[in-house]
């Protein structure tokens, strides 16, 4: 156990009389209480200057008059122009309900299975057909070369207008009457 | 605060220049150990004679210190100074003839050397006589050691603590003097003893019982 031990009161002394000893312990306690405090005074005029800061940039951050109006100004047509685009927001939501409806008739406009197959079977008896087709086509180009050859030959064996010509000149120079003759 | 007759210590010792340190060692010692320190330097009363307020202090003072250490003849009437032995019989005188109370008086006699004063004062032969050697750090382990005993206190602190401090206080009071413009050797024996004891009590000790009763 600790215990302190008492320093008694010389009877003769006055209490109420500080001593030179007491008065240098008061005042030094002062001091150090002063030294304590400094650094509160430091932080509280570190903390004035940082609100005088603050204060002076508030200002300078406030907009002039002129722009501030300008702001409105740019605000306002802003606001109108998200005022327009509202129908056309409602014209999406029409336009895509649209698209859903067609989307929906389209899949109830498919052919049903049965109309497909017949589709189906007479798209390929049209390919049948021209198939068979193609060996008509290929007689047509027969014949006509056929035609052609013939009239080639015709014209082959038929004299020129201009052979003709020239022996009816040569009979007649040739004074052979002939006009009873047929050539 | 009331007036213990009990924690008185009758300090019978020389008040010359020469001897300052070692009264103020002893007065400091006196204080450190939970006493309080009488002597004939606080009877400021002069419808009283210096006897009569010395026989009062020693009446009130279950305790005692008398230094002998000054034999000597003074210098400017080349007689020997009588009266702290003339006290040293007072106070043996109140115990042998006074009450009960008086009867538990003790003291301590101190001299420079242990057995010089048997030349002198041959009649407390046989006393426990404490030699200092005219050394205040002496003084204070032999006081501190007989105020044990006389005392049975346990609240006492070290004798090589009751040095150290009264070193830091010397030391203190003599800055604090200097600052002040003040003598502090030539300081009243009450501003003394205010001053010690404001000092104490700043810089008070917390002893510690090596076992609890």
């Amino acid at each position: 156990m600790t215990k302190k031990r008492r320093i008694k009161n010389h009877p003769a002394v006055d209490l109420q009389k500080p001593s030179l000893v007491r008065r240098e312990a008061f005042f030094e306690e002062v001091r150090r209480a002063q030294e304590a405090m400094k650094p509160a005074e430091q932080f509280q005029n570190v903390m004035k200057l940082l609100q005088e800061s603050q204060k002076a940039l508030c200002e300078a951050m406030k907009l002039p008059q002129q722009l501030q109006d300008v702001t409105k100004q740019w605000r306002e047509p802003r606001k109108a122009l998200r005022e327009a685009m509202k129908p056309a927001e409602q014209f999406q939501n029409v336009m895509k309900l649209l698209q859903e409806s067609q989307k929906v008739l389209c899949e109830a406009m498919k052919p049903p299975q049965q109309l497909q197959d017949v589709t189906k079977q007479w798209r390929e008896s049209q390919k049948a057909l021209r198939e068979a087709m193609k060996p008509a086509q290929q007689f047509q180009d027969v014949l006509k070369e056929l035609q052609e050859s013939q009239k080639a030959l015709r014209e082959a064996v038929a004299p020129s207008q201009k052979y003709l010509d020239a022996i009816q000149q040569a009979i007649r120079i040739a004074g052979i009457s002939g006009e009873d003759d047929e050539v | 605060m009331k007036y213990r007759s009990s924690d008185n210590v009758f300090i019978n010792c020389p008040f010359d220049e020469a001897y300052t340190d070692m009264f103020h060692a002893c007065v400091f010692t006196v204080l450190d150990a939970g006493f309080i320190p009488r002597c004939s330097l606080e009877v400021d009363d002069a419808t009283q004679s210096r006897l009569s307020a010395i026989l009062s202090l020693i009446d009130h003072c279950p305790y005692g210190v008398h230094d002998l250490s000054r034999v000597q003849l003074d210098p400017s009437s080349g007689l020997p100074r009588f009266n702290m032995p003339f006290e040293l019989g007072l106070f043996h005188g109140a115990k042998y003839f006074g009450s009960s109370n008086q009867k538990r008086k003790q003291c301590l006699v101190l001299e420079t050397e242990k057995h010089r004063y048997q030349k002198f004062i041959s009649d407390i032969a046989g006393v426990d006589i404490m030699a200092h050697d005219n050394s205040p750090e002496k003084l204070i382990l032999a006081l501190r050691n007989w105020l044990v005993t006389a005392s049975r206190r346990t609240t006492i602190p070290p004798g090589e603590k009751i040095e150290t401090r009264f070193n830091d206080f010397q030391t203190r009071i003599r800055k604090i003097c200097q600052k002040e413009g003040i003598d502090y050797n030539a300081m009243p024996f009450i501003e003394l003893v205010e001053n010690m004891t404001d000092w104490l009590k700043i810089n008070q000790i917390a002893r510690t019982r090596l076992f609890n009763p």
